[in-house]
């Protein structure tokens, strides 16, 4: 059933394509046929083919649809949540760019899917802060946006707290959004290997001979193809295992803004 | 002829009498630029390491620590006009001056012969010699970036669009074709806050030299007002039982209160001063 989905999919998106080929594929069109992406996907969506109706979100998305860009993102997550492992930390680390994608480009609803992201630590450390300034967002891009869903979350915030929100929501209003709201993920890094991970009451990984537990900061000597990582004299890394999962670790590098993802290989 | 040795050592600035703070870094050094509820202006820079401390308490008492390295007070604001002109959008922030005379707030303004004064990164601060050339009036300009211009008129209260009468008389002035989007504040209360264009990048470490109108909540006496307090929304209330609440020290001492309708909290002394000017016991 997913392969015929995905036929259609590529079948729908080749006929596009040839259509921009032809030269006459204007922004306006573009603008068109970014809109039919979304519709096709809600389709599909509707119709329980989530894998092919995410590509279209994200050939909308792509095209510069904000529309397609949440729903792409909310879709991510939604099929995020059924898989296991590093496939759902990679497809929810996805969603998250493209719902903060749209979030940033005045989408009501991205600020309000990132809002509850952050309340409840979704993918996202949680921040009750960014939370409410995203609903003081959401609500200033949509009025619509019923007060009481703003007071659901201001409740759990002391004045210092509320304070900086509302402070932090004049800011994305005014479009100073951090470049990025959470680290990027990047896969592998060769530096680092994972000999094993034990699971139990203490989950723990054992990265470059040392062994770590979620939260666990140390410094490691890096390791090197085809030699002991203790023979070079190469400097060591300082670093924090953020997450343990049954396939892979989140590793924070001291020093590095982005998230390295190492996967456990046999 | 002897040589004059003279130097400033320390200066102080009243932050009373401040209408309007910028302040600016470039490298190790720091930009202050003042101007004054009179009208008057002064700037001067000074090394930053050293200065810091002085920077942070003069902050502290325009209430802005944390918040912004520049701020306008609406006492000494006019209005705020967003003109464009060649492609690009640009604000201009009136500042009043006391017995002078302000330009219209339309599209010629962007024509008049301005001196820039003070100039930074987001934000030149530019004069107009008046008449005689003992009186000016000042203004700040600043880039506005055209994708938040219309969430920025949003936030703002401005008037969208609007057409002087000078300039719908007789032919089409030059500046109404080129002014494709031209907003004014009318409203000091409705201000809201200002924070410059677009800064994307984290990275860019600089202090900004933002404008920052301070909101304030509109409020009367007989204003509704809602309190949130111990993880709990209450009220409404009216300024007259809030008021006798602080009186009877029954106001907790973090409380915040926003107006029904409204979804800005504010503390008990912001919402006060707009309501019962006299409140000055209890919560502060």
């Amino acid at each position: 059933m997913k392969i015929f989905a995905s036929i259609v999919v590529i079948i729908g998106l080749t006929h596009s394509l040839c259509a921009a080929d032809s030269g006459t594929f204007g922004q306006a069109e573009k603008k068109s046929s970014a809109d039919q992406y979304v519709t096709r996907g809600a389709e599909l969506e509707l119709a329980g083919k989530s894998t092919a109706a995410l590509q279209f979100y994200i050939q909308a998305a792509q095209d510069g649809n904000i529309e397609g860009a949440f729903r792409a993102g909310k879709l991510s997550w939604q099929v995020a949540s059924a898989e296991t492992g590093r496939a759902k930390v990679l497809k929810m680390d996805a969603g998250l760019r493209y719902v903060y994608h749209a979030a940033t480009n005045h989408h009501a609803g991205a600020c309000l899917s990132l809002s509850q992201a952050f309340r409840e630590g979704v993918n996202l450390q949680r921040d009750l802060i960014r939370a409410y300034a995203c609903l003081i967002v959401a609500k200033n891009y949509d009025p619509s946006v019923p007060t009481a869903t703003l007071d659901e979350c201001v409740v759990e915030l002391d004045a210092g707290a509320l304070h900086k929100a509302q402070e932090l929501a004049r800011r994305w209003l005014t479009g100073s959004w951090p470049e990025r709201i959470a680290p990027e993920i990047l896969q592998g890094d060769a530096r680092l290997k994972i000999y094993g991970i034990s699971r139990g009451s203490n989950t723990s990984v054992i990265i470059n001979r040392k062994t770590f537990m979620p939260g666990d900061s140390a410094s490691v000597l890096p390791a090197t193809e085809g030699q002991s990582a203790a023979r070079t004299n190469a400097v060591t890394l300082d670093i924090t295992c953020a997450a343990i999962g049954t396939d892979y670790v989140l590793v924070q590098v001291d020093g590095e803004k982005d998230v390295r993802l190492l996967q456990l290989t046999n | 002829m002897s040589k004059r040795n003279t130097k400033v050592n320390a200066l102080e600035i009243n932050a009373a009498m401040i209408g309007a703070l910028f302040t600016d870094r470039v490298g190790e050094r720091l930009r202050v630029f003042c101007f004054y509820v009179n009208g008057d202006t002064g700037q001067f820079d000074a090394p930053l390491a050293e200065n810091c401390d002085s920077l942070h308490s003069l902050f502290a008492k325009l209430d802005m620590v944390g918040q912004c390295t520049s701020v306008v007070l609406e006492k000494v604001v006019r209005g705020r006009i967003y003109v464009e002109s060649n492609g690009a959008l640009h604000s201009y922030t009136l500042l009043a001056t006391p017995g002078v005379a302000l330009p219209s707030l339309n599209a010629e303004i962007h024509n008049l012969p301005w001196k820039t004064v003070w100039a930074s990164q987001e934000a030149d601060i530019l004069r107009l010699n008046g008449g005689g050339g003992a009186t000016h009036c000042y203004a700040i300009r600043s880039p506005v970036n055209d994708v938040e211009a219309p969430a920025l008129y949003r936030s703002s209260n401005a008037f969208l669009e609007p057409q002087s009468a000078t300039e719908r008389t007789g032919s089409i002035s030059h500046w109404a074709r080129q002014a494709a989007v031209v907003a004014m504040v009318v409203s000091i209360f409705g201000m809201g806050w200002w924070l410059g264009r677009s800064q994307t990048s984290p990275a860019v470490q600089r202090v900004a030299a933002r404008e920052i109108t301070k909101a304030k909540v509109v409020v009367g006496v007989q204003s509704q007002v809602q309190m949130l307090a111990n993880r709990a929304i209450t009220g409404p209330f009216t300024m007259q039982e809030l008021g006798q609440m602080n009186q009877d020290g029954k106001l907790p001492a973090d409380a915040m209160f926003r107006v029904v309708g409204s979804t800005e909290w504010v503390p008990f002394r912001d919402i006060s001063s707009a309501a019962l000017p006299s409140a000055s016991n209890g919560q502060k």
